[in-house]
């Protein structure tokens, strides 16, 4: 096959890995930092809590095009605010530099996941066995390094798999970031958007197919440890017949680490903080204000005028777009729920590993391994530009997860009230749906959610699968989602929209891609973090 | 039993005091200005029923819960402004809160080791306390990989390990089987006994506090209603939730009508009381089968082991007495008995 002849291949595979590797390890470093520092106050945790979950709220695309923004050399605020404290302006996504502000922007839309799944394992450690260490008198350092991170380990390692699969697979981000279209460059090109670019640009199928599954292969590597660490059996057992390890290794006193710890930790946090809020609030100033006050220079950082009109007319433009999504998330919602619930409730109650393994398995699997096949499936059908096709593909990506979700919610749930049921003579069926269905509502909620919320997010397979904008005619054609609508903006895609406004809109369709995530968040919080809490961690 | 020493023990016991303690949870105040003293080197219990707030007053004084108002004493000085682990105490939790991902010997050098103890110290200190409380084989296996009981004693270990002024356990033998349990309340007590430390003990079990306590003190919701050695509390109960919360089986409440010195429809012997209607309180094991002025009928038996509780009606009245020999009586047959003077209570007068 010529894919490993190609000069650029060493390079290609450098940053895939580099990108799914540096994402995770950082994001999962922050992702500890904060996770500890919410399970360690008693005050304030919701606020730091959102603060370290905001970028989750923000799709990939959006969150990919509010960084091309801040990055831009001639546009974007940071170079000037540098040049201000008297350093270089920076290259952002000059060929030297671009992979690490990938990754950079990686991590930064990474950490609310590393936080969620490491803040669960922090808090599943026993109230008493808390309280036992403050008695003892152990502090911060003393407590998270000897006590509530190693009993944490499973969380970690999970988050860390999790994120490293998601990079693998990523195409969002680094597709937006390196032009949004046409051959990627070379430096950062990661191997699913140069597979994607060899099947959609350059008309070399094979030659992309053979990329896409080389990069299965590499998350291949996560995606069988995070299979063998969720559902291996039960740690307990196996650890009680193994011989008692021999050796007393008494941790030496560390107490001097507890003040510069508790120090680290909280200047850190405030300084990743303002990483994490500054780009959302950029995104919401520029899109409420003339783009006149864009260009200068300083760059103004606060609210000086608000104008709604631009944003207003980005969201009666994009209202087929918006109309499609909703549509086909609906849809989507509804068929991941109907079909992963009862399996879920299988898996969990008979013990069927297997399954669950395979299901961790293809949610692994990067969606571009798929890409060509569907495409060219929905050619055959005739579905490309319809609803349907989207309908009927997503779920492939959602179900998985969901399942996965839900067999851990199903595995937190009592067994008694079912076998209360069946002993009162109710059947089987009967009793899911009327005892456990009931029950498994908050996890219910939580995957429905996040079905809902993927589907909103996904840019490969419309962009793929969708040429126009829904037309409200009959028969109905168009299926183009709110992302392609977004990249549209994007000054550097390939046949982007030619606007006066162009950063304002651009701003603004972010926002439009952002707010139905920011309000289920809201309003659904407590159960988005409760479905994703065990979701994530046990097992 | 060996005779306990301990290396390095002078028994540095404290008295602990509680002044007007306030509690609140949201709405709901647990406490409402709470006055108690333990005395130094006494083993106290905390006894009432669940929900009284005998562990909320055990974390005030361990400094895990903050009160709302009112002070802490521990020894003379007042800890309110002191974390748990300034407060030099030492705490048994319910379900042990061993550190699952440490050995034996890491969870009992602990405290030890952060406070900066060298580490030969540390060693030779726990090895000492594990061998006295027999889990020196266990030292190297973690928490899961040992027994209940032998989990209770780690726990105990470690609490002791740092000398604790103070001595707090909550329920810690409540995940025990009964055999077990029965001789970790003695193993504690001569624990205790040995290291002379003030231990404050909750329990609900009336039973187990008056078995090991020097003194008890009986709480029902958020009120301290009375404080007294064992045998005070059982002989001579302060009020009715006292009497009534003390003993197995529990006190025979009824309305007693009292004229011209007779008492209906018992005939106790009561003494000095004036006409009147009257709420009595009759120990099941005050009644004395066989003989005596009262006949009442047998209507239930209910076998104890050593004991038979029998079941009697009177006047519309179920009473419980407690027979060590039921041979010659069955259901529905008339019993004849009487009552000691000192399981009498008079619990209240009512009416005019
Ligand atoms: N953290 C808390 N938040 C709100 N209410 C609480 C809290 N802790 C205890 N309570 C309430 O305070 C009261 C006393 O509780 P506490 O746990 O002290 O009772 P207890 O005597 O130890 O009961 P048990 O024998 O069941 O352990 C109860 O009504 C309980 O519901
Ligand atoms: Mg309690």
């Amino acid at each position: 096959m010529s894919l490993f002849a190609q000069a650029d291949f060493g390079r290609i595979v450098y940053n895939t890995v580099f990108f799914a590797v540096g994402t995770a390890a950082v994001s999962v470093f922050i992702g500890a930092a904060f996770a500890i520092l919410v399970d360690s106050r008693r005050r304030a945790k919701r606020a730091i809590s959102l603060i370290a979950y905001l970028p989750y709220m923000i799709p990939f695309t959006a969150s990919a095009l509010i960084w091309v923004t801040l990055f831009n050399p001639g546009y974007g605020p940071i170079d000037p605010l540098l040049q201000s404290i008297g350093l270089p302006a920076i290259d952002w996504l000059g060929p030297s530099l671009q992979l690490y502000s990938l990754t950079m922007v990686g991590v930064w839309a990474s950490i609310p996941l590393a936080f969620l799944i490491i803040l669960a394992g922090l808090s599943s450690v026993p109230k008493q066995v808390k309280e036992a260490a403050s008695v003892d008198g152990m502090e911060m350092w003393d407590y998270y390094s000897s006590v509530a991170l190693p009993l944490a380990k499973g969380a970690v390692i999970t988050a860390f798999l999790m994120i490293m699969i998601l990079g693998f697979g990523n195409f969002d981000l680094p597709y937006i970031l390196s032009g949004a279209g046409g051959v990627p460059p070379v430096t950062m090109a990661t191997m699913v958007v140069y597979a994607y670019a060899e099947m959609f640009y350059a008309n070399l199928a094979p030659q992309g197919l053979a990329a896409a599954i080389f990069v299965a292969l590499l998350a291949s590597i996560p995606g069988l440890l995070l299979v063998r660490a969720t559902v291996s059996a039960p740690k307990k057992e196996r650890r009680a017949s193994r011989l008692p390890r021999p050796s007393f290794r008494l941790p030496g006193s560390r107490r001097a680490f507890n003040a510069p710890f508790r120090y680290a930790l909280y200047i850190g946090c405030a300084l990743v903080s303002l990483f994490i809020l500054f780009p959302v609030y950029w995104l919401g100033l520029v899109a409420f204000r003339p783009q006149s006050l864009d260009y200068l220079l300083p760059p103004v950082l606060y609210p000086t005028k608000i104008i709604t009109d631009v944003f207003l007319q980005t969201v009666a433009q994009a209202f087929p777009e918006i109309v499609t999504t909703f549509v086909i998330s609906c849809a989507v919602t509804a068929i991941t729920i109907i079909l992963a619930a009862p399996a879920a409730y299988i898996i969990a109650r008979e013990g069927k590993r297997l399954l669950l393994g395979i299901m961790i398995y293809t949610f692994s699997l990067p969606s571009i391994v798929f890409v060509y096949g569907i495409f060219s499936m929905m050619v055959g059908l005739r579905l490309i530009n319809t609803w349907t096709a989207l309908i009927i593909t997503e779920p492939l990506f959602t179900i998985p997860f969901v399942v996965w979700t839900m067999t851990n919610f199903y595995n937190s749930l009592p067994k008694q009230y079912e076998e209360a049921a069946l002993v009162d003579g109710y059947s089987r069926i009967r009793s899911f749906l009327s005892i456990v269905m009931p029950l498994a509502r908050p996890g219910l909620i939580a995957a429905g959610m996040v079905a809902f919320i993927f589907s909103w997010h996904l840019l490969l397979f419309p962009l793929v699968l969708s040429q126009t904008p829904f037309s409200f005619t009959f028969p109905p054609v168009g299926s183009n989602t709110v992302t392609t609508f977004a990249i549209l903006f994007d000054p550097d895609s390939t046949g982007g929209t030619i606007s006066n406004n162009v950063w304002t809109q651009l701003a603004s369709s972010g926002i439009i891609l952002a707010i139905p995530v920011i309000i289920l968040s809201i309003v659904a919080q407590g159960y988005l973090l409760r479905g994703l809490y065990s979701g994530g961690v046990k097992g | 039993m060996p005779a306990l020493s301990f290396s390095g023990t002078e028994a540095r016991a404290s008295g602990v005091k509680l002044e007007d303690i306030t509690k609140r949870f949201g709405k709901l105040t647990v406490f409402d200005g709470v006055n108690l003293e333990i005395s130094p080197g006494e083993l106290f219990s905390l006894v009432g029923p669940s929900g009284s707030g005998k562990t909320t007053l055990l974390r005030i004084i361990a400094g895990l819960e903050v009160q709302d108002s009112g002070r802490v004493y521990i020894g003379a000085k007042a800890v309110d402004a002191l974390g748990p682990a300034k407060r030099n105490i030492g705490m048994v939790f319910q379900d042990y809160a061993l550190y699952p991902n440490k050995t034996v010997m890491e969870n009992i050098t602990s405290p030890l080791t952060v406070k900066g103890t060298k580490k030969q110290d540390a060693v030779r200190d726990a090895k000492e306390i594990a061998g006295l409380l027999g889990i020196g084989e266990t030292l190297d296996r973690r928490p899961g990989q040992i027994s209940g009981g032998q989990q209770q004693r780690v726990a105990l270990a470690r609490a002791l390990i740092k000398h604790p002024d103070v001595f707090l356990l909550d329920e810690p033998f409540s995940n025990l089987d009964a055999q077990l349990r029965f001789s970790a309340r003695k193993f504690l007590k001569d624990v205790q006994r040995e290291f002379g430390m003030t231990t404050i003990y909750v329990t609900h079990d009336q039973s187990e506090a008056l078995s090991i306590s020097d003194r008890v003190a009986i709480m029902g919701s958020g009120r301290i209603h009375q404080v007294g050695t064992p045998k005070e509390i059982y002989a001579t109960p302060a009020d009715e939730f006292t009497a009534t919360f003390i003993g197995s089986p529990p006190l025979n409440v009824m309305h007693i009508t009292i004229s011209g010195g007779a008492s209906t429809p018992l005939s106790l012997p009561l003494e000095g009381l004036a006409d009147g209607n009257y709420r009595i309180g009759v120990r099941p094991e005050s009644l004395v089968l066989g003989s005596g002025p009262n006949e009442a009928v047998a209507t239930a038996f209910e076998y104890a082991g050593r004991e038979t509780i029998v079941y009697l009606g009177i006047g519309g009245v179920e009473m419980r007495a407690i027979a060590r020999d039921v041979s010659g009586m069955s259901t529905g047959q008339t019993v004849k008995f009487s009552v000691q003077p000192s399981g009498v209570h008079v619990l209240g007068k009512e009416g005019a």
